[in-house]
């Protein structure tokens, strides 16, 4: 199964300290309101008009208007308050950095150049639209494939694409993709198998103690152990049992994840469904019996 | 503003607008090619800077403005051509080799090529300019980042974050 850095993508962007976090509430709503309208940046004249904003309103970003000489008199003396505090690259307001962050070849170098300072951090904190369009731009790379063994006892294997990109390279080397913290808990014999993979997510299933793991490799922190797998839900575990990870773009910690399993003993199919809101496993619905 | 000059450039002879800089320094440069400038556009359409009219431009000093015009009067044949179907790979060569040399500059007058192509929205020279700041920033680490760019040094709390930052987000650093 493919796997891809996505998920990183907004965990990285996404994730402040939860001071920086609150701080930012402001600021995102602003933003979110003035590019609902458009999916991409507004243009300079409308921020600059926007005299509540404390950074604009210091920047040398008044429209050149040539049909109003006396609204282009106030922009030179803006344009001269903005000499005086430096005319700098650092300085950038957050419109025209983002345009540039979007020409960033790739994700890791979006991630590194938002932590250069908090107003980049901030600037890429708080505008979704900057990254969708990034997102929109940077398809996930290919890190490798896992494969599952059919071996007992049985542990997937990653093989990397081995990419010429040494940011990748880093995100192969960086991540658990050997599955380390799985082979961390002793008490659990080695029988993972792999039933889904989506948003730099994998989904792995336990066979002999019926258990559910939810892990990102590139994180490595991030395992979730669904604990157990309801009891009396699942009488028999088969190969074709399904699971379905469903995660948010935007918010990576935010998941579903779906279970199917075909019960023998009263042929019918079985659902249950993790939400990572909630933290519970729920069994939502049966299907109705199949008749053959 | 000026009245509509007479032809309007349906005559043979280029229209000429006039443009003024924040110092006062005046360039008289083909409508076609101040027309790059998406903000122009509209006062030039409109029949402005002509004559001994010109169009003031606050925000832009003589020395940006003639390298934002250079800019402009290398591109607007291309642009005319809408696309360029007709342009010859050689031209299409020329042109890339211009925008390369060209933005090989102080990060000074590169500040100031950004600002005015935002506020003349000249989307050709944005792209050019964004392109290369990303360019500057690819493939370093924030500490480099901020020393290519010129940042103060960090304080001690944003080198922890920095630090901090580097640690959880392992995959993201070489």
């Amino acid at each position: 199964m493919p796997v891809t850095t996505r998920s990183g993508a907004s965990k990285a962007t996404e994730e402040m300290p939860p001071g920086e976090l609150q701080g930012l509430v402001k600021t995102a709503e602003a933003e979110t309101k003035r590019t609902t309208a458009a999916e991409g940046l507004l243009p300079l004249k409308e921020k600059a008009a926007d005299a509540d904003d404390p950074e604009t309103a210091t920047d040398e970003r008044g429209s050149v208007t040539p049909a109003r000489p006396r609204k282009a008199r106030r922009d030179a003396s803006d344009a001269a308050a903005a000499a005086a505090a430096g005319r700098h690259i650092s300085s950038l307001g957050d419109d025209i950095l983002l345009e540039i962050f979007l020409r960033l070849p790739s994700l890791a170098t979006l991630v590194r150049a938002a932590y250069t300072c908090r107003l980049w951090r901030r600037a890429v904190a708080s505008s979704p639209a900057f990254r969708r369009r990034f997102r929109a731009s940077h398809p996930s790379p290919l890190l490798g494939f896992f494969v599952n063994s059919r071996n007992v006892p049985s542990f997937p294997v990653f093989v990397p694409t081995r990419p010429r990109d040494l940011d990748l390279a880093a995100a192969v080397r960086g991540g658990d993709f050997f599955l380390t913290s799985l082979q961390g808990r002793p008490e659990e014999p080695t029988c993972w198998k792999i039933i889904d993979c989506r948003g730099g997510n994998i989904l792995l299933l336990n066979l002999a103690d019926k258990l559910l793991a939810l892990l990102n490799p590139l994180t490595r922190q991030r395992e979730r152990i669904l604990n157990p797998v309801p009891q009396g839900v699942y009488h028999d575990f088969d190969y074709n049992d399904v699971g379905s990870i469903f995660c948010s773009d935007e918010d990576p910690m935010s998941f579903l994840v779906a279970f199917l399993a075909f019960d023998r003993l009263r042929w019918r199919i079985e659902a249950a469904v993790f939400a990572s809101d909630t933290r519970n496993m729920e069994c939502l619905f049966f299907l109705a019996a199949i008749s053959m | 503003m000026a009245a509509p000059e007479s032809g309007d450039g349906n005559n043979g002879a280029a229209r000429m607008v006039t443009l003024i800089s924040s110092d006062n320094t005046r360039f008289e440069v083909e409508a076609a090619a101040a027309s790059l400038s998406q903000t122009l556009q509209l006062t030039i359409l409109d029949g402005g800077g002509g004559g001994g009219d010109g169009i003031p431009l606050p925000n832009v000093d003589s020395a940006t403005l003639s390298k934002v015009l250079e800019y402009c009067i290398k591109h607007a044949p291309a642009a005319a051509n809408g696309g360029a179907p007709n342009a010859t790979a050689v031209d299409r060569a020329e042109l890339e080799r211009f925008d390369n040399e060209f933005v090989n500059i102080d990060q000074s007058v590169l500040y100031s090529l950004i600002m005015a192509a935002h506020n003349l929205e000249i989307e050709g020279l944005q792209s050019l300019v964004a392109k290369k700041v990303a360019d500057m920033i690819k493939g370093k680490s924030p500490m480099e980042i901020r020393r290519t760019l010129g940042f103060p040094d960090p304080t001690p709390e944003e080198q922890a974050e920095m630090n901090a930052h580097m640690l959880e987000y392992g995959w993201a650093y070489e």
